[in-house]
């Protein structure tokens, strides 16, 4: 009987990690805060409600990218580890260009003729909405804030000429698995064969964050984000920069930054999907959707070709060769587990 | 034969990519499914199916994920997928009618129903998906679903079945909870194919109970059964 508590151990201590886990991230969710990233000399990176853990990446609207370093409660202490042009990734470049020389050059992407495919826009958490306009930061019904800056996104880009399908899948009611069901909306949006995703969000953090002027009027920025755990995060990554790098030449600062989350948020599901943040739950929702027009203004060109794919496929092959070390890992482990320690002190 | 398995599912996306090209990304997807496919296999290994049926197994798993059954047009829509539901759900179904006793019939009863409850309970309590937090939300069901289920079977079998069958259970108790409601978010379950939660879920459930089975036959059987053995071919 001692034996069997014994043996119960691991299981019961790993349970007990899976509720502790969540517990601590769920604080952040109900008590409405937020975090707040400085760098070494205390000054705000950023803002922002996603829940922070360290490794966590932010780049700038100016391309200086910080790498979370710990966490002490609401504020997490980050260190910059990459200015434009320093080649802080060193490694990774060279590596890239070796590989690179491997690779046969293809052609860019026809951006006139051919065949056009579309850009898919859904909505993880189908009911984010903007405190002024919708009274509450959370529409369940239908018809939410968000939806609403996702159907002015898609007017733009339709008008730039470009196929849009715009998906206005519930994911309610709010629970844990608003990503596990939108999976299922990515999946059915993949068969129509999108050159692009783009899950449409709001942040919830102090207006001011969001809010700026551009020509004269006021709009909320755009942030995005690209999931850490994933086997397309270079892809994703080359994409997002790519996707700043357009607005960044007509709007500058309009793109509040990239923000890498430890997640996936369905970015394994394609090598072209966008989370982007419209502003937060206390900007106005006009300015959500005055961002969101600009956003496309900009960006619709690289979006609707998938931009270059020569520096998108570099991204991929470095995440290959991590895919190649941690199966080679995994097949020692399993190795390992699976040896028959009685046999093989028998020969 | 790998590659073959793997170009039946990338097959869209492939001939997409193909078109404005990316031999990285093309490899990058090769790999993440056959990891996958590979992973899988290792479960059906212990799902009473030989190699030759696991792969046919797999096979329809993959095609299966293009084909949705829709169940209910109303409100909300429900559907099933062929490859991500009624093919891993079914062999769910065929793995519990074989259990040999009443006591694991009895198990299992209570490992499915505890499962559902725990994945149901936890996405109703956490919301971390919106802040994901240190464990990927996705793979959190699978890790809850394999710790319940060995605790109370402790057996790789019972794992699967409670993994698949608690997710099962927790989409169904969403579209009943959306229908109550009166929301009109689809329950597409199993919608994502291979690539469901309710796929993975099985599959990190089977080897959880895999690692901790082994890591506690290691730790404590290992050197007794050793011993056993040893006496035994003596």
């Amino acid at each position: 009987m001692k034996k069997k508590g014994i043996t119960r151990l691991p299981a019961v201590l790993l349970l007990l990690a899976v509720f502790t886990f969540p517990a601590a991230a769920e604080r952040e969710k109900t008590d409405g805060t937020y975090f707040t990233i400085v760098d070494e000399n205390h000054e705000v990176i950023c803002r922002t409600a996603h829940y922070i853990t360290v490794g966590d990446e932010y780049l700038t609207a100016e391309n200086k990218l910080y790498r979370v370093r710990s966490v002490h409660q609401d504020i997490a202490h980050a260190r910059l580890v990459e200015t434009p042009g320093n080649g802080g990734r060193a490694f990774f470049q060279e590596l890239r260009r070796g590989l690179q020389a491997l690779i046969p050059r293809r052609a860019e992407p026809a951006q006139g003729g051919g065949e056009k495919r579309p850009i898919a826009i859904y909505h993880t958490h189908s009911g984010e909405s903007y405190l002024p306009n919708e009274g509450t930061p959370h529409v369940e019904a239908g018809n939410s804030g968000v939806q609403k800056v996702g159907d002015r996104l898609a007017r733009r880009l339709k008008a730039e000429n470009i196929q849009v399908i715009h998906d206005t899948s519930n994911h309610d009611p709010q629970d844990a698995m608003a990503y596990d069901r939108s999976r299922r909306t990515v999946a059915e949006l993949l068969k129509k064969r999108p050159i692009a995703l783009i899950d449409v969000h709001r942040d919830a953090v102090p207006a001011e964050e969001y809010e700026t002027w551009v020509e004269g009027e006021k709009a909320a920025r755009i942030q995005l984000v690209v999931g850490r755990q994933n086997p397309n995060r270079e892809a994703n990554e080359a994409f997002a920069r790519q996707v700043k790098e357009a607005v960044d030449r007509e709007y500058p600062g309009l793109i509040k930054g990239i923000f890498y989350g430890n997640g996936k948020y369905n970015q394994d599901m394609a090598p072209r999907l966008l989370l982007i943040e419209a502003g937060s739950h206390t900007n106005d929702r006009e300015e959500a959707e005055k961002g969101v027009e600009l956003f496309a203004a900009a960006a619709h060109r690289v979006l609707s070709t998938g931009g270059v794919s020569r520096q998108e496929s570099s991204g991929a092959w470095r995440a290959l060769l991590w895919v190649a070390g941690l199966v080679a890992a995994g097949v020692l482990i399993f190795f390992l587990l699976n040896r028959d320690w009685g046999r093989l002190r028998e020969d | 034969m790998e590659e073959g398995r793997s170009e039946i599912i990338t097959l869209q996306v492939m001939v997409e990519e193909c078109k404005t090209m990316n031999l990285g990304v093309l490899l990058l997807l090769g790999a993440g499914i056959l990891i996958l496919l590979g992973l899988a296999q290792q479960v059906l290994d212990r799902l009473y199916l030989n190699d030759k049926q696991a792969l046919l197994f797999l096979a329809a798993m993959v095609v299966g994920s293009f084909i949705n059954i829709p169940l209910y047009r109303g409100t909300p829509p429900v559907s099933l997928n062929l490859g991500g539901a009624v093919l891993p759900v079914g062999l769910a179904v065929y793995v519990f009618s074989r259990a040999g006793s009443r006591k694991e019939v009895n198990r299992g009863i209570f490992g499915v129903a505890l499962t559902a409850l725990a994945v149901y309970a936890v996405s109703k309590l956490y919301f971390f998906d919106t802040y994901a937090g240190r464990v990927e939300p996705q793979y959190i069901w699978g890790i809850l679903a394999g710790t319940v289920a060995y605790l109370v079977g402790r057996s790789r079998r019972l794992a699967f079945i409670g993994a698949t069958l608690g997710i099962l259970v927790a989409d169904i108790a969403h579209a009943v909870e959306a229908g109550i409601r009166g929301l009109s978010s689809p329950a597409r379950i199993g919608g994502a194919g291979i690539f469901d939660t309710l796929v993975l879920a099985g599959i990190i459930g089977v080897l959880l109970a895999e690692i901790i089975g082994e890591t506690r036959e290691r730790i404590q059987g290992g050197p007794a059964e050793e011993q056993a053995r040893g006496e035994g071919e003596g």
